[in-house]
């Protein structure tokens, strides 16, 4: 394949430690190195654990080793979609991928970048086939995405990883939008954005991420991208204030009509249960957007840098490239 | 005839710089133009802007390359350098690709300088439409001056310039090649380059050569005297906005807009290049134009229309998308030993052309 023109950036999201970052980072370079001239490669570390002094050291080498080579740890893990935003946020590069260590193959980049090319789409989207999920994930997969399609109304890349490629343009189009959490599967459908799915076989997962964990991304998700819950819930509130006024009305002809009044411990019991119930649930999501709104309006970033390390010889590229293009490099899209 | 080592074929400002550097490196070099002098063509009808890079947001690599070719070109054409004005860079509200953080933030990336605009410049822009203004380290060129230098540098490298001369095709002939020329008559030479420009493949055709995937746009360039409030450059990012530069061959400024200022385009096919431009609609839209930039800058509705330039813009199609300018350059073209072919982009990113060609000799 030959090497393309422009300026390629890559963001290598680092988050199971356990995975050796040398031997990756060497062959994410070389095959980047490939592809374009002109190349930068970003390694987010998620901040998803502390790092030991052998990997400490590995970073040394690689920084000291290979050019064009920036390493950015965040302070504490603010999830995959913050990691994402901060790589986003740092690189310069005309055409941008996102890939996460250990889970999605760098031997996939050339096909990714072919795919955009041939699609002319300015945002492509790894997609990771159903049957490699266990029957259980996909299930819940399932389940999810149909929720958020029919009740909630959004929607989102089903079955899409943190493999991506997208342009310039696209990119400063998805920067430009500030919400706190972001989720950057929705994002093509936010903002209105073309988009293509690129096809390809995820690695297998090392360290399993806890249902907890999920639980939260797809309820973030939910709160973030919806406000039907907050219009289910005045639905309900109103339903519930007309079926108490009818229950007075129904009290009044009771006592109008009725010679002997029984106790009605029944039901007042069960009104009184139902009440709470849906006063409860009104409450939870109420309250989750009321967090939601108290979080936007802190207006906090969205994440905090704690480590900032640049290759020594990062603008070495830099300093050849020339903007010619050749028989070497692309002309066509 | 045996004319020289290399042939130059095409008299714009790449074509004329490249011959007088080859001239200077020491080779004998024949320059050619259709036209009567030199730089009449894409050279002249531009928005005359020295880039230093604030217009390429979208790609850095073009952005890098004018910040870092800025400097040489202005010490190089000095004398046609006109900074006598302050150049705003305006970044608007809605329907921008870039929002004012992003582009401080590319500013600071790439090292290019900025200052916020003073208020005696932004109280003349629509701050309901324009989120924030800076004024930027950029300047015009005169091209009537450059020609005057170039001719200068031609002369001096001892650069041999015909123009009013057309070639029609090349053709190659054992160790040399031969460009047939709407004369009739026949050049030898060891080495041609070809950079016509918007006709690059008109030759390539005419040559039995392929073609190359040029994508072609016929531009409006209107003139205007500005009001007395505008002493001032302005460009707005990034997307379908307008420019607003002074044009100093004519000592007027130019209004160019995105989506305005292109009146038809098309793109070269594999076995067809080109259109009549002669049959292309010379019909202004210069009231359009300012009818949308007077949005964000209401004093220009009184800048008076002079006239408008009109010339064909080529650009390579990967730009449509990226948004870059890079100058093609191909060697030993279509299996041609000996012939090269250049698309000159921005002006100031000569030099990046200039190293290719000093690999090469």
């Amino acid at each position: 394949m030959a090497q393309s023109a422009g300026f390629l950036s890559v963001i290598a999201l680092r988050r199971n430690h356990q995975i050796p970052l040398e031997p990756l980072i060497h062959h994410l370079h070389s095959n980047a190195a490939k592809l374009f001239s002109y190349f930068e490669i970003l390694i987010i570390d998620c901040g998803e654990h502390t790092v030991f002094f052998e990997e400490q050291a590995a970073l040394e080498r690689l920084l000291s080793q290979l050019s064009s080579l920036r390493y950015l740890r965040l302070s504490k893990d603010f999830g995959v979609q913050a990691a994402i935003s901060a790589g986003f946020d740092y690189v310069i590069g005309d055409t941008i991928c996102c890939l996460e260590l250990g889970r999605d193959p760098v031997e996939a980049l050339p096909a990714l970048l072919h795919s955009q090319r041939s699609s002319l789409q300015p945002l492509v989207l790894g997609r990771v086939a159903k049957n490699t999920l266990s029957r259980s994930e996909r299930l819940l997969r399932m389940i999810f995405y149909r929720f958020c399609r029919s009740l909630l109304g959004i929607a989102m890349a089903e079955y899409a990883t943190t493999l991506m490629v997208v342009n310039r343009q696209s990119l400063n189009q998805l920067n430009s939008i500030k919400d706190t959490s972001r989720h950057y599967k929705a994002y093509a459908f936010i903002a209105g954005m073309p988009f293509a799915y690129f096809d390809y076989e995820r690695l297998p997962e090392q360290r399993r991420e806890s249902l907890l964990k999920k639980i939260d991304l797809a309820l973030n998700f939910i709160f973030n991208y919806s406000s039907r819950p907050l219009r289910w819930a005045s639905v309900v509130a109103l339903s519930l204030g007309a079926f108490n006024l009818l229950y007075v009305f129904y009290i009044a002809l009771i006592v109008l009509f009725k010679q002997k009044i029984s106790e009605g411990w029944v039901t007042l019991s069960v009104q009184g249960a139902l009440n709470f119930f849906v006063l409860s649930m009104l409450a939870a999501v109420a309250v989750e957007y009321l967090w939601r709104t108290v979080d936007e309006s802190r207006k906090r970033p969205h994440y905090f840098i704690s480590c900032d390390r640049k290759s020594e010889q990062l603008l070495s590229n830099l300093q050849h490239i020339r903007n010619v293009v050749t028989p070497q490099n692309r002309i066509s899209p | 005839m045996h004319a020289a080592e290399y042939l130059i074929v095409g008299g714009g400002f790449f074509g004329s710089a490249i011959a007088a550097y080859l001239g200077r490196c020491g080779y004998s070099v024949l320059l050619l133009d259709a036209a009567e002098n030199l730089c009449t063509r894409a050279s002249y009808v531009n928005q005359a802007r020295v880039h230093g890079g604030y217009h390429y947001p979208r790609s850095v690599v073009t952005a890098l390359r004018s910040q870092e070719n800025y400097l040489r070109f202005i010490r190089d054409f000095d004398a046609a350098i006109v900074d006598n004005f302050e150049k705003v860079y305006a970044i608007a509200k809605l329907g921008s690709f870039i929002t004012t953080e992003q582009f401080v933030n590319f500013c600071a990336l790439t090292g290019c300088r900025l200052v916020e605009a003073t208020p005696a410049i932004t109280r003349l822009l629509n701050r309901e439409l324009i989120d924030a203004a800076f004024v930027v380290e950029e300047c015009a060129f005169d091209a009537g001056k450059i020609r005057i230098l170039l001719r200068q540098q031609l002369h001096s490298a001892g650069v041999t310039v015909v123009t009013d001369k057309k070639v029609l095709r090349i053709q190659k002939k054992s160790s040399v090649l031969s460009a047939h020329l709407a004369s009739g008559e026949e050049i030898e030479a060891e080495r041609i380059i070809v950079a016509t420009y918007s006709s690059l493949n008109e030759i390539l055709c005419n040559s039995d050569l392929p073609l190359l995937p040029l994508c072609h746009e016929w531009v409006e360039l209107p003139l205007l005297a500005p009001p007395t409030s505008i002493a001032f450059g302005l460009t707005v990012m990034d997307g379908p906005f307008f420019s607003f530069m002074p044009f100093p061959p004519e000592q007027c400024y130019s209004l160019s807009h995105v989506s305005y200022t292109p009146h038809q385009s098309w793109q070269d096919g594999a076995s067809a290049w080109g259109i009549a431009t002669a049959n292309l609609s010379k019909q202004s839209r210069v009231q359009v134009m300012l009818q949308d930039s007077r949005r964000y800058l209401p004093s220009i509705a009184d800048a008076q229309y002079i006239k408008s330039l009109w010339e064909v813009k080529t650009i390579l199609p990967r730009s449509k998308h990226d948004d870059s300018r890079p100058i093609l350059y191909q060697n030993n073209y279509g299996d041609c030993a000996g012939l090269s072919v250049v698309l000159g982009a921005k002006i100031d990113n000569l030099y990046d052309c200039l190293d290719y060609i000093a690999q090469e000799l």
